[in-house]
């Protein structure tokens, strides 16, 4: 027996677990998700040079991903498209129309140079056992790159979400070395597909950007859309702009895509109507722009799921890199002096002729002690103890070796070898320009590989409101009390189109912001209505509950839509409303006796400017007759 | 009251006598001569034909009844006089069955006194410039009252001066011509009886009497209507009152008023279903409405739209509104000799656009009104679908699966059974792979199989036409037998048999939350289960032993010299033959039960709801 809500919260936890870590979030050490992973150390085990089927490569990958075979497939379409660590033979689908790629076993891949000289390293490399238990795989690959802003990723788990955009490699590799130098650096999104964007929200990574197509716009009659934003195909793309023509928000005749090796997608103009005319609405009515919103959720090194900022992401891919080449060199090193040690053993062993000593000895053990013994004079020269292990290697050596052996050359060897490992320790001594070796040398070699395809531009978000048409009179009639495009009688106020909003004050100087009426009731005797403009000064004159009279100048930059507001404390009579600064407020006061100054003039220009809610400035605190402003 | 060119000629037909005539006799047939012919007096004809001047006769007992019809003929008159401005109030008395209506209007002229309350056919009210808008306008009111009281007595006053008639069963008793009289107003006094002989017994019902007035005094705001001299009966409102007073606070907005010379309404939507009316000609109530009623309708419904620039159906627009509407009409035509349905067809077309233009107006100075109204019509309208696509799916989904239920391979006996009936159980097996093994291991006699496809919908706060439409769903509560009552269910035991695996667990809770959230009576009864399965098999070449734990296989490990161990990953890799134990006499399940009904929603609403902060800040403490 179980209660429903603890065996919830078992299967939940665990499922939601297992989805974050193991499936939707990329690592951020590697930047990849599990499947990818798998999919990339099958390739690694079966490389040979040559290309794979991609079927072949996916039975493989199955030894360690345990789940249906529909899955991986996909998943190595994906990462191939990225052009960094696979390269593809055959069709992959194609990242601009979007067509799907051809059955799996139509379709090759293998590593490219790249995936070789930045990603694996086996000796280097923490496996842990599949599912099954029968084979190996590696918890996180010693990447050298930050393959996680390079590549990008998308994925949704539960309860979370991540959603990284894709960069330069060229250019984060550049970063990397500003960083090891301290100098500053900036990180900057790159789509494969090119197009705009803007990323002064970018936020490191979890913000958002805008992302545009590119137009050209040359021709008065026609726009050809070369680049299409992130996020689009030319399939996509062209569906949007269709289904704004239909709402009669944009005026085209035609559209076709004649995108082949690069994207070409012609919009025909309708009669009348002018590229210069069209662009903006293309930008606020279909996807030729689009807002993205980034969020760098990934799997920190304690495998947590962490959001983190693209240079907390990019600081720890350096730490890394140097963590690896510390290795690196650390177990070439080690290998080194295992090397020269089985050198100088073989030397002294052959150039003092000790094999001669075995020649009587009849146990192993003897052949052992006799071959000890014929080193013991010479352990000056030996690098380190003699185990037996070493013995039994030099006894494992070919009679022909012997005979054969050139002094000369393996001296040469052992020098080479000595000179590398003062080579490695100077490394280790300067581990930062080591590694920014390293990084310039990769930069130079892929330089050309990776040029940067999106413009990263600055561009003010299309107003809807401001591409759209005003064609339709807004019209006030005072008697009935209605406002609106669709009042036919009144008086014209100005022109609007229906994307607008007005700021509407009414008689008792409550307002409210509204998008355009086509008939909205006010009320008799409204005070103000236009256009909202956030700069525009109200001056709200008015007399609270004890009769002083109060002056309140505010600008309505905060509203919500459709929400009505007061301009003064509950309680108060309004007593004027004008946007004109430049008047003045007359009080004539009550006479009463020593009361010399009977009137007294305020310039309205004189009272500071305060929020919304603040509350008016009280002009005097004399009785007054009356109160005008002129 | 009788409308013109309907009762009378009828009077004169020949027909009329001849069903009489007919049954008296089976021999000799009786004569049918000019001696059969009758020609009735006016006040006789009202008393042999009562029906069709004051409908049903009744004891008081229903509202409708003949006695508050007389009572209804008299006080019209009265309020006929408010209605052409002269006097506000009428006071009612009644004491034992003698009922007394004095108006304080013009009062009859004194010389036509008894013509105006005995003679048919007589009055002023042909005459649209002494009345307008009323609703006696025959002339035959008063004077079926008349005919139908044991006791009848009309005084008239005009300045200081008045005139009596005094009639018994319609026959004039006494009268005085004029008379002089000191502190009397103008007006009509009114007192009559009814006549035992029409009637029988009866009682008149306060509380009818109260609505009644009530409605009058609503009807016309500004007139005072007292009973008896205590209650009052006054309406500063209008129709509004009347409205407010028939529903409850429970208001969906605030309601809407409109009133103009000729039209008058108020309505509101109540959160119960249905519609409501009282409609209203000249002050008659018309209980079967008619067209001012159905215009009225129209031109709501088409205000509405209108407002809304939507294509709401009608039936969403009106389900749940009351609305009160009154109409003056010059020359109102009934279709029941009763008026309560009013016929006159040149009504609709300016009723439909005033009704129109009054609720578009009403809705955009009422803000809060026109959101509360959307909101109500747009819940009305997926309440409508909901249900109408539930019908439509259950009919075409129950087509499907006439012959057999896909993806169940049922048992032969079921829950019931007097045979095997406890042990009934029915596996919901998570894909083709593990039910196959399930299948060939089973006992054919009591267990059953339905496989899932992957993972199946999250039906959290799902209504239950998506039953319906995911034909997973509606074959699983079809083989279950569940979809009317949950008595009916054909398995004892439903077992959840997923993989032991993340995505097994997964499904585990989308299937809970199925039962939980359409079927909580069989979670509650202790009908599911959740099937445990081996997550390890330790093995030699002598021995076998399955582990459903890590600690159960280190046992095993210790037992066993030189071990195989597998890990189970999916129910499909345990082969038929070793399934048979895990579905057999040791099978091992675990029973889901419910803590407390009322925490349920709260856990489902956090784990399969949508994704919160709260939610993920658990999730971040609590990884595994």
């Amino acid at each position: 027996m179980a209660y429903v809500d603890s065996l919830y919260e078992h299967n939940f936890i665990e499922y939601a677990s297992y989805v974050i870590k193991e499936r939707a979030i990329p690592h951020v050490d590697d930047g990849l998700k599990p499947v990818q992973r798998r999919i990339l150390h099958s390739m690694n085990e079966m490389d040979d040079g040559r290309f794979h089927k991609v079927a072949s490569v996916v039975g493989h990958a199955m030894k360690y991903h345990p789940h249906g075979d529909q899955s991986i497939p996909s998943s190595l379409v994906v990462l191939a498209n990225r052009d960094l660590f696979i390269e593809k033979q055959g069709n992959f689908g194609n990242i601009f129309t979007g067509d799907e790629a051809a059955a799996p076993r139509y379709i090759e891949c293998r590593l490219t140079p790249l995936a070789r000289e930045v990603l694996f390293n086996s000796e280097l490399t923490e496996f842990q056992d599949s599912y099954d238990g029968r084979n190996k795989e590696p918890i996180v690959f010693p990447a050298k790159i930050p393959v996680l802003l390079a590549q990008g990723a998308e994925g949704i788990a539960v309860g979370m979400a991540t959603r990284i955009m894709p960069h330069n490699l060229i250019e984060l590799l550049e970063a990397e070395v500003a960083y090891l130098q301290d100098r500053p650096f900036e990180i900057r999104p790159d789509f494969p597909t090119g197009g705009l964007a803007d990323i002064s929200d970018y936020e490191e990574g979890n913000g958002k950007i805008l992302v545009r197509a590119k137009l050209d716009t040359s021709d008065p009659k026609r726009i050809l859309i070369r680049e299409i934003p992130y996020g689009t195909t030319t399939e996509s793309l062209i569906a949007s702009i269709e289904d704004a023509a239909r709402k009669n928000k944009i005026k085209i005749s035609t559209i076709s895509d004649f995108t082949a090796e690069k994207v070409e997608i012609e919009i025909k103009l309708a009669r009348g109507t002018y590229t210069e005319d069209l662009v903006d609405a293309l930008y606020a009515f279909t996807d030729c722009e689009l807002s993205i919103s980034a969020n760098l959720m990934l799997i920190n090194p304690e495998s947590k799921p962490q959001v983190m900022t693209t240079t907390q992401v990019l600081q720890n891919s350096v730490d890394r890199l140097i963590d690896i080449l510390v290795s690196e060199l650390r177990v070439e090193d080690g290998h080194l002096r295992d090397r020269l040690h089985a050198r100088s053993l073989e030397q002294v062993f052959i150039e003092n002729r000790i094999y001669q000593a075995i020649e009587e000895q009849t146990t192993t053990k003897k052949v052992t002690q006799a071959v000890r013994d014929g080193l013991a004079p010479f352990s000056v020269l030996i690098e380190r103890e003699v185990t037996d292990d070493d013995i039994d290697t030099l006894l494992k050596i070919p009679i022909r070796r012997i005979s054969l052996y050139d002094i000369n050359r393996a001296k040469k060897e052992m020098k080479e070898i000595r000179s590398r490992l003062r080579e490695i320790d100077t490394h280790l001594e300067n581990i930062i320009p080591y590694a920014t070796d390293f990084l310039e040398t990769i930069i130079a070699k892929y330089r050309d590989q990776f040029p940067r395809r999106t413009e990263i531009v600055s561009f003010e978000k299309v107003d809807v409101r401001e591409a759209a048409k005003r064609d339709q009179t807004l019209r006030y009639d005072r008697s009935s009390g209605y406002l609106g495009y669709k009042v036919a009688t009144g008086r014209a106020l100005f022109e609007v189109s229906q994307y607008d909003r007005v700021l509407v004050i009414r008689k008792d100087a409550t307002y409210s912001v509204d998008d355009v009426p086509d008939k909205l009731f006010v009320g008799k005797g409204m005070l103000h209505c236009g256009l909202v403009d956030k700069e525009q000064i109200f001056n709200v004159v008015y007399k609270d509950k004890n009769g002083y009279t109060y002056i309140k100048r505010c600008c309505v930059d905060k509203f919500i839509l459709n929400r009505t507001y007061s301009m003064m404390p509950e309680g108060c009579k309004l007593i004027k409303l004008t946007t004109d600064s430049e008047r003045k407020v007359t009080l004539d006061y009550k006479p009463k006796p020593r009361l010399r100054v009977l009137n007294e003039e305020f310039p309205i220009s004189q009272y500071p400017v305060r929020g919304l809610r603040a509350g008016g400035i009280r002009l005097s605190t004399k009785e007054f007759e009356s109160c005008k402003v002129v | 009251m009788n409308r013109n060119g309907n009762g009378k000629p009828q009077n004169g037909k020949p027909q009329n006598g001849k069903p009489q005539n007919g049954k008296s006799n089976g021999n000799s047939a009786p004569v049918y001569d000019e001696s059969k012919i009758k020609t009735l007096s006016s006040l006789e004809h009202i008393r042999l034909r009562t029906g069709m001047y004051i409908g049903r006769l009744g004891d008081g007992s229903d509202p409708d009844d003949g006695i508050y019809i007389l009572l209804k003929e008299v006080i019209d008159n009265a309020v006929d006089e408010f209605i052409m401005g002269h006097g506000k109030q009428v006071d009612v008395a009644i004491d034992a069955d003698r009922v007394a209506v004095r108006d304080y209007g013009r009062g009859i002229p004194l010389g036509k006194i008894v013509e105006c309350v005995s003679v048919i056919n007589t009055g002023a009210k042909y005459n649209d410039d002494v009345f307008q808008f009323s609703v006696g306008l025959n002339g035959v009111g008063t004077k079926a009252v008349n005919a139908l009281s044991a006791h009848f007595r009309a005084v008239a006053y005009r300045n200081g001066q008045y005139a009596e008639a005094v009639f018994a069963r319609g026959q004039l008793e006494s009268q005085t011509k004029k008379g002089k009289v000191a502190g009397q107003a103008d007006g009509t006094y009114v007192e009559f009886l009814p006549d035992e002989e029409i009637f029988g017994e009866f009682a008149f019902n306060f509380e009818y009497l109260e609505k009644r007035l009530w409605n009058y005094a609503c009807l016309n705001s500004g007139l005072r209507l007292v009973l008896n001299g205590e209650q009052k009966f006054e309406s500063k409102h209008g129709l509004l009152d009347l409205l407010r007073s028939e529903v409850s606070d429970n208001l969906v907005y605030e309601p809407a008023y409109y009133k103009s010379q000729y039209l008058e309404f108020a309505f509101t939507h109540i959160p119960s279903y249905g519609e409501g009316y009282h409609s209203f000609v000249n002050g008659q109530y018309t209980s079967d409405g008619g067209t001012h009623q159905s215009a009225f309708r129209e031109g709501l419904f088409k205000g509405v739209n209108e407002f809304y620039k939507k294509n709401f159906n009608s039936v969403d627009v009106r389900d749940g509104i009351f609305g009160v509407v009154a109409v003056k009409v010059k020359e109102p035509v009934f279709e029941s000799q009763t008026k309560n349905k009013l016929g006159n067809t040149d009504l609709r077309g300016w009723i439909v656009n005033e009704v129109r233009e009054a609720v578009v107006d009403f809705l955009h100075k009422n803000r809060e009104a026109a959101q509360r109204l959307e909101e109500r019509i747009v819940h009305n309208e997926k309440l409508r679908k909901e249900l109408n696509a539930v019908k439509k799916e259950a009919k075409e989904a129950a087509r499907r699966i006439e012959i057999k239920i896909p993806n169940l391979k049922d048992c032969k006996y079921h829950k019931g059974d007097k045979k095997f009936g406890e042990e009934t159980t029915l596996f919901i097996a998570e894909g083709q792979s593990a039910g196959g093994s399930i299948i060939s291991s089973r006992d054919p006699n009591t267990q059953a199989i339905f496989t899932i496809k992957g993972k199946p919908q999250n039906t959290f706060n799902r209504g239950k036409a998506d039953i319906y439409k995911n034909e997973e769903l509606y074959n699983l509560m079809m083989a279950l037998g569940i979809e009317e009552e949950h008595e009916n269910l054909r398995y004892n035991r439903v077992v959840i048999a997923t993989d032991a695996d993340v995505d097994g667990f997964h499904i585990r809770n989308l299937l809970m939350t199925f039962f939980l959230n359409y079927f909580e009576e069989l979670v509650v009864a202790g009908h599911v289960y959740i099937l445990e399965t081996p997550l390890f098999r330790v093995r030699n070449k002598k021995e076998t032993v399955y582990c459903y734990t890590e600690k159960e296989r280190d046992r095993a490990l210790k037992k066993i010299k030189s071990p195989e161990i597998t890990r189970f990953k999916g129910l499909g890799e345990i082969s038929p033959k070793e399934f048979e134990q895990f579905i057999g006499e040791a099978m091992r399940l675990v029973k889901v039960t419910v803590r407390s009904m009322s925490q349920v929603p709260d856990t489902l609403t956090f784990y399969m709801g949508k994704n919160t902060p709260d939610r993920r800040e658990y999730i971040m403490e609590n990884l595994v």
